[in-house]
């Protein structure tokens, strides 16, 4: 009895390996992007191009996008996909050091602004964007009669004591931007002055967004945690809105996008080099690039298209708003001095 | 003879039992192939990316104090952790292994819970219960008319520790509990009528003899509060960072891979050595037991006293356990506007018309036929491992047992990484593989059905077995007639251990490149990751549905008693 | 007053038959055995007066003191259980010792005394042994060393030969009791067999279904079981069912038998033992004043050694088994025989099947 119990479990494990040992077939007209868990797109686009250019996509997602591009760059030697999607600014030289891109001047980047495109290879083309800031909890603001912040020096005032919740560099990607924010922001002479201020004035440290937004902060948490002001990002207003229990007619959050208060994250996308399927490839490109995903973007995965021809659906334009002076920080000096910078950061805020 | 097995199948059993090197070659070859050939390759790599050897990039390791307090911290949380889930959870297997009464099993499956449920989620259950602002301290504060909520566990030790008890009590209730029921209760009586308290009698008698399973439980909670990652960084704040943390930020987020590597090797010699100690003094302190029938030592309390301690364990098990878990089913159904079963609707809904959308009762199935073939594969590996480990001891066991420990213990990153530059060429070309998932699982359960097994192995009397071999069954009717039925309940709780790993685990899938096969885990961390309110209530409600899945398998499985089920 | 009375006990379990209402009492230095099936209560009466079980309702009494609310522990009591319940991880000596430890003794007393107990069961020079290198035999001596060792003040035995085979059983039987008898021992002694019963006990004690049947010296119990039930379990095939009439004359249904015992009223029904020895082959001598004599068919014989066992099927049907001598030969089965049965083998209870 048991024997052929475990012979059926047996049996079971067999057929389910048989049937999914090798989902990427090598098919001439597949093509296999290589990207982070948060990836997204709509169904209907993505058939849209698969219709149209007969070409197969397959997916391929490796963890956060610091693993994602790690796993990429160690393959380099026999590469997993043909194209990699997710390499943003803070990771750049590091992909582009490693040299697993190949150049591709796509026709679309006529349509994308120069502020964004960061590599004159054109070995990363950019795909989009997200400010990262400061929300704050509206109702909260309202209640006390304060004034929301629009400013990081905000952030010092006494009133503002015991209010914010920021991500720790070491261990988080907006944690790292928003201390690329205050780089850009104060100098490097000035942003750890400024830290040791904030850590005055009481700032909590999560170690990721997950646990700021969800647990620290009183709008993700209902209430449970206690700090008003968060670290997130500027599209973040709208996706309460998409994302609530029931219909709201306004958000209730709202993003600091004024003041240079923000680090801009660009994300960018590329061919792998080796690839035996350049053709197809580059299609694929395009299509991330062109209008039709463009506009598709914003509602999965919460950024801005890079795309200026790109529509912002009505949400977006309504609740977030493009910083229009962000905080800058090239990404060569952030890959040279990122653990430095993160290292003198956590001396001075957590020790 | 056994009728179920032919002639030839019958002959290769037979000389698996006579050449006991084969019956451990098999998990020696899975080990040697998924987890020390991947490893070797990371390392290799590393230390030398171009073929030169950059001893630069270490500089930092040997320069400053920060990696050996880190090394330091991680030990003696660990260890911490350690001695409070047994000191919380013995009560509990002493319970659970002598008494029976209504809801039992369902008390038992409660325990087993908390190990699937992702951290994130733990941490916000905790928060809503015992944060500044979670129930307790709102109940406390409007109580007693308090002005500040009266204890503040957050970004504290406390707060991880206790978080740490809340996952691993089920490894002690499991581990020392199923073989506390094995052992007489007239022992315990003897001494207490040689003029020993109840006290002496538990100190001196009960904890030696089980101190096999009690090293077995404390091993595995060790190792596994040793790599914890996210419990410490969420609950704890970024002041406390393991070795672990350090070797994903060194790898992931700075890409300084020979540190990364250092440090693994760094945690994996220093396991290693704490896993010799202890698999030593665990072979040391095995002593060959007279089997007792289970049924004949479960009674009904039926005293005050047998009362008290039943009752005073549930009450335990519910607040500590039960609590964090019902906060996290009740937030599931808590909308703005009251009670709904609005996320759980929700979670049908293609809301954005999402490519990667993903069906529950998809997820539900691909997290249990990664159960299943983990707890197969796990359960087999880890049978043949054992039943050589069990054999009077070499040299090689005490090297052998504490090597089957190191896959627990090795940092998800390393090994993620691993895979991806060994297992690229045919015939293991299974980087992309949805194999590897399974795998990788297994390499995490496999050290549990170990474990869960050598103690029952090893008190099983050699006379019984000899008496079996004389009275003309072979070896493998020996283990089938005789061991089998002994150790089928430790089997038992070792293939809920392997699915329950599998159910949970997150961190070693994370760094496997896969195509779209989410889990159930998979699918609460992408709730997770962005914001709006049904976002959040989404990812209570598939936590919700993980555990029901999780107490159900669980409830399944104890159903179908392995063996006779009558030890 | 005796030192150990048990006044009342009433247990119930669930499902399982309990105690209903026990009473015993013990003097010291006895030896008291309570004999029963299994099942019959005597294991849990056993616990109860350890400590180790609490009794619904009633008391048990240790030199007038009432033991209720004294932990097992604190009661100074031994006990010797089923399986010896030695301890795996200790070795003999440590066994022996461990209640000697708990008494706090010096190490010196404790070298001197272990040395001693383990002297009194015949286990010199094994101190040192492990206990899983123990024949059965052996361990069983250990066991009883180590209950010996802290000088308990009562001595409880569950069972003890339970888990030996027969040969070790009655060569150990003689042995316990002369060990029990040398140190004076008050002790209470459970076991399911009544020749262990016999070999060991001063008192016997014989229980069935919760309650006790008998108490009586072992030959005293022998020769005049109180009931039926009592008769059966001490191993008696012979009961016969019958009435009482005037001068001790029984009349059952294979015939009339006269009596030594006091006949209650006549007209009474009763319940008549004939003891397997109560018979003989007349021989050629004819039947002594008041001899029944038997005529029948003898249709087994069986040769036990010391004396045969034969069955006899009487002329009214009964079938009866006796012993006789293995002189004179008894006749080859399928023969005729006739016997000569001594008033002095037969006992006289009460009827009803009580």
């Amino acid at each position: 009895m048991k024997g052929r119990l475990f012979l059926i479990l047996l049996l079971m494990t067999g057929i389910m390996a048989w049937g999914q040992v090798s989902p990427l077939a090598a098919d001439e007209n597949t093509v296999t992007l290589m990207t982070h868990d948060s990836f997204n797109v709509s169904k209907e686009v993505m058939a849209g191009f698969e219709s149209r250019t007969g070409i197969k996509v397959q997916f391929l997602k490796a963890g956060d996008s610091g693993a994602a591009l790690n796993q990429a760059i160690l393959s380099k030697n026999n590469p997993m996909a043909d194209v990699f999607f997710g390499v943003d600014n803070t990771f750049m030289s590091r992909a582009l050091k490693a040299g697993i891109f190949e150049p591709y001047a796509s026709p679309l980047l006529a349509e994308i602004p120069d502020s964004l495109k960061l590599d004159t290879q054109n070995r990363l083309l950019p795909v989009d964007f997200g400010d990262v800031c400061l929300n704050y909890d509206k109702k909260w603001f309202a209640d006390k009669g304060l004034t929301p912040p629009s400013s990081l020096e905000d952030l010092l005032k006494p009133e503002y004591k015991g209010l914010t919740v920021v991500e720790n560099p070491a261990t988080s990607s907006p944690g790292l931007a928003f201390l690329l924010a205050t780089i850009g922001r104060f100098g490097e002479s000035g942003y750890l002055d400024y830290w040791k201020k904030l850590r005055a004035n009481d700032v909590l440290v999560s170690d990721g967004w997950e646990d700021a937004y969800w647990g620290q902060f009183s709008v993700g948490s209902k209430g449970k945690g206690s700090r008003p002001i968060v670290v997130s990002y500027a599209s973040s207003p709208p996706v309460e809105v998409v994302f609530a229990e029931t219909p709201l007619d306004d958000s209730p959050t709202a993003p600091v996008v004024t003041n240079s208060s923000c680090f801009r994250q660009i994300e960018f996308v590329g061919i792998i080099k080796g690839t035996k399927k350049t053709e197809q490839a580059r299609k694929l490109v395009d299509f991330l690039l062109g209008r039709e995903f463009q506009e598709d973007v914003p509602l999965q995965m919460y950024v801005f298209p890079a795309n200026k021809t790109a529509k912002l659906p009505e949400v977006f334009v309504k609740y977030s708003s493009v910083a229009e002076q962000t905080s800058e920080v090239s990404s060569e000096d952030i890959a040279a001095k990122r653990e430095q910078w993160i290292e003198a950061w956590t001396e001075a805020v957590l020790r | 003879m056994d009728r179920s097995l032919d002639g030839s199948s019958l002959k290769v059993i037979r000389l698996i039992s006579r050449k006991g090197i084969l019956l451990v070659g098999i998990p020696l070859l899975f080990l040697a192939v998924f987890y020390f050939y991947p490893l070797l390759r990371i390392f290799v790599l590393s230390f030398r990316p171009e073929g030169a050897w950059d001893p630069a990039s270490l500089s930092k390791l040997v320069g400053s104090s920060y990696y050996v307090r880190t090394l330091w911290f991680t030990t003696w949380q660990a260890a911490a952790s350690t001695l409070l889930t047994l000191a919380a959870a013995l009560p509990g297997a002493y319970v659970f292994a002598r008494y029976s009464f209504p809801g039992k099993k369902l008390l038992q499956s409660i325990t087993a819970v908390p190990f699937v449920l992702p951290t994130v989620v733990v941490a916000a259950a905790f928060q809503a219960l015992l944060g500044p602002r979670g129930l307790v301290n709102t109940w406390l504060t409007e109580w007693f008319g308090l002005d500040s909520p009266p204890f503040n566990l957050d970004r504290t030790f406390w707060f991880f520790l206790l978080a740490h008890v809340f996952y691993n009590y089920t490894i002690v209730v499991r581990i020392v509990g199923g073989f506390w029921a094995t052992l007489e209760p007239a022992l315990n009586e003897a001494a207490q009528m040689l003029g020993a308290s109840a006290w002496q009698a538990f100190r001196k008698i009960t904890l030696p003899l089980l101190r096999p399973a009690v090293v077995a439980s404390a091993l595995l909670i060790f190792i596994f509060c040793f790599s914890s990652f996210g419990i410490i960084l969420i609950l704890g704040g970024p002041r406390f960072a393991t070795i672990e943390v350090e070797i994903y930020r060194q790898a992931v987020h700075i890409f300084n891979l020979p540190m990364a590597a250092a440090l693994s090797i760094i945690q994996i010699i220093f396991t290693f050595a704490l896993m010799y100690v202890f698999t030593w003094i665990q072979r040391r302190t095995s002593v060959a037991l007279n089997p007792v029938s289970r049924s004949v030592m479960e009674r009904r309390p039926v005293s005050l006293k047998d009362k008290l301690l039943v009752g005073g364990n549930a009450v335990f098990i519910l607040l500590l356990l039960g609590a964090p878990m019902l906060a996290l089913v009740l937030r599931s159904f808590t909308t703005d506007s009251g009670f709904s079963t609005v996320f759980y609707q929700s979670l049908f809904e293609n809301r954005t018309q999402s490519l990667f959308f993903v069906p529950p009762l998809e997820a539900v199935t691909n997290s249990l036929l990664f159960g299943l073939a983990t707890l197969v594969m796990a359960s087999i590996l880890g049978l043949l491992a054992a039943a050589y480990l069990a054999k009077p001891s070499s040299r090689l066991t005490s090297w052998l047992d504490p090597l089957f420990m190191l896959p627990l213990s090795t940092s998800a990153v390393t090994l993620g990484f691993g895979f991806i530059i060994a297992l690229d060429q045919p015939p293991l070309n299974l980087r992309t593989s949805i194999l590897l998932v399974p795998l990788a699982h297994t390499l995490v359960a496999f050290p549990f059905v170990v474990r869960s097994l050598l103690p029952a192995l090893r008190s099983i009397p050699r006379s019984l077995k000899e008496a079996a071999a004389l009275l003309g069954a072979s070896p493998w009717q020996v283990w089938k007639n005789v061991d089998m039925p002994i150790v089928g309940r430790a089997l038992l709780v070792g293939a809920v251990f392997a699915l329950t790993v599998s159910l949970g685990e997150f961190g070693a899938t994370v760094f496997v490149a896969r195509p779209q096969t989410p889990t159930m885990p998979l699918a609460i961390y992408r709730f997770l990751g962005q914001p709006g309110a049904l976002n959040y209530g989404q990812a209570m409600a598939m936590s919700s549905l993980l555990m029901l899945v999780t107490a159900a398998g669980f409830l399944f499985l104890e159903k179908m008693r392995i063996g006779r089920g009558e030890f | 007053m005796a030192l150990l009375e048990i006044r009342d006990i009433i247990k119930s379990f669930v499902g399982d038959p309990g105690l209903y209402g026990v009473s015993l009492d013990l003097e010291r230095g006895c030896i008291l055995c309570l004999l029963g099936p299994s099942g019959c209560g005597k294991t849990t009466l056993l616990r109860i007066v350890a400590g180790l079980e609490q009794a619904d309702s009633g008391r048990v009494l240790f030199d007038g003191r009432d033991m209720s609310a004294v932990p097992p522990h604190q009661r100074n009591f031994g006990m010797m259980f089923q399986e010896f319940a030695l301890f795996p991880h200790k070795d003999v000596f440590e066994n022996v010792a461990f209640g000697l430890r708990m008494q706090k003794e010096s190490a010196e007393t404790i070298a001197r005394r272990t040395a001693d107990a383990l002297a009194l069961v015949g286990l010199e020079g094994f101190a040192a042994r492990n206990v899983g290198e123990l024949s059965g035999g052996e361990r069983q001596r250990v066991a009883l060393a180590r209950s010996l060792a802290p000088q308990p003040r009562l001595l409880m035995l569950d069972e003890p030969m339970g888990a030996l085979d027969r040969a070790l059983r009655e060569r150990l039987m003689v042995d316990i009791r002369r060990i029990l008898k040398r140190v004076g021992m008050t002790s209470i002694f459970v076991t399911h067999d009544q020749a262990e019963a016999f070999a060991i006990a001063d008192v016997i004690a014989v229980m069935n279904q919760g309650r006790v049947e008998q108490v009586a010296p072992p030959e005293e119990l022998y020769r005049r079981p109180a009931n039926a039930t009592v008769a059966r379990f001490l191993g008696f095939h012979n009961l016969l069912d019958g009435l009482t009439s005037n001068d001790g004359i029984v009349e059952t249904s294979c015939g009339s038998f006269r009596t030594l015992d006091e006949a209650p009223a006549s007209g009474n029904k009763a319940v008549l033992l004939l003891r397997p020895d109560a018979a003989r082959l007349p021989n050629g001598s004819p039947p002594e004043p008041g001899d029944t004599v038997l005529e029948g068919i003898l249709r087994d014989r069986t040769f036990l050694g010391r004396n045969y066992q034969i069955g006899l099927e009487t002329s009214s049907g009964c079938f009866l088994l006796f012993e006789l001598p293995n002189e004179p030969r008894p006749p080859q089965p399928g023969e005729k025989i006739r016997l000569l049965i001594r008033p002095t083998g037969l006992t006289l209870m009460p009827g009803n099947g009580k």
